[in-house]
């Protein structure tokens, strides 16, 4: 499977903006694990990140398509 | 309906006071979270705050939907700053506007509360020395910042934001 990540605060620092990256399988801690192989740091923090398709929050037996665009947020910290 | 819940300039907090007046309502409660100086032990130089807005401003409204239909509100307001903002200056402001203060206050701390932690908006706070650090500050963790205790999962009212 093949993905487009765009991440958002923190999450840019560690991972970068928008790319593309590649999973085992349609997964999120499929994907999870991808991105933990691209910085381990991030590791924490996706653990309690929100991932955002077409605008909708997906819940984690959410099935990615493949090539589809994938929004990863850090915990909400306005205010 | 333009949503106007984020914006990159000063927020007016005279301007939205003056909009928050109802012939029904006997109570207006008005809350400003204001960037201080220090935090960490270390003295703040600036905030700057993203957003991802189209989810944002659509989260704001539902947020505000919400509270005027528990609390009978007549008027509440919510309006974010996106970008750099200064020190003593407006972050955030809720307003509302109700009968009775009861209602108002409650509405207010509740409007806050989830648009702190549920908007997908975030904190960078620029210190003195030239370090940054996202997200601290937040007073949920009293021994320091857990992002995993932040909501992960958002009530499904927030799902099909664009339907």
């Amino acid at each position: 499977m093949k993905y487009n990540i765009k991440t958002f605060a923190i999450l840019t620092d560690l991972l970068g903006d928008s790319f593309e990256i590649s999973a085992e399988n349609n997964s999120i801690e499929s994907l999870k694990k991808s991105l933990i192989e691209r910085n381990p740091t991030a590791e924490k923090i996706l653990a309690s990140s929100r991932f955002v398709v077409e605008n909708r929050f997906v819940e984690n037996d959410y099935v990615f398509k493949n090539e589809q665009l994938i929004l990863i947020m850090p915990p909400s910290s306005g205010g | 309906m333009n949503y106007n819940f984020l914006t990159y300039s000063n927020i007016n907090l005279p301007n939205l006071l003056a909009q928050s007046h109802h012939a029904n309502c006997g109570a207006v409660v008005l809350f400003s979270g204001e960037v201080r100086n220090n935090n960490l032990d270390k003295e703040v130089q600036h905030l700057e705050f993203e957003a991802f807005e189209p989810m944002a401003n659509s989260m704001i409204k539902e947020i505000l939907d919400f509270a005027k239909e528990k609390w009978k509100l007549e008027i509440a307001i919510c309006q974010h700053r996106l970008g750099k903002v200064e020190i003593s200056e407006s972050a955030v402001c809720v307003i509302t506007s109700s009968k009775h203060r009861k209602e108002a206050y409650e509405a207010n701390q509740y409007i806050m509360e989830r648009v702190k932690h549920e908007v997908p908006i975030w904190k960078k706070e620029y210190f003195l020395d030239g370090s940054y650090e996202w997200g601290n500050n937040c007073n949920c963790h009293p021994d320091g910042y857990k992002p995993e205790n932040h909501a992960k999962n958002v009530p499904n009212s927030f799902l099909n934001l664009q339907n």
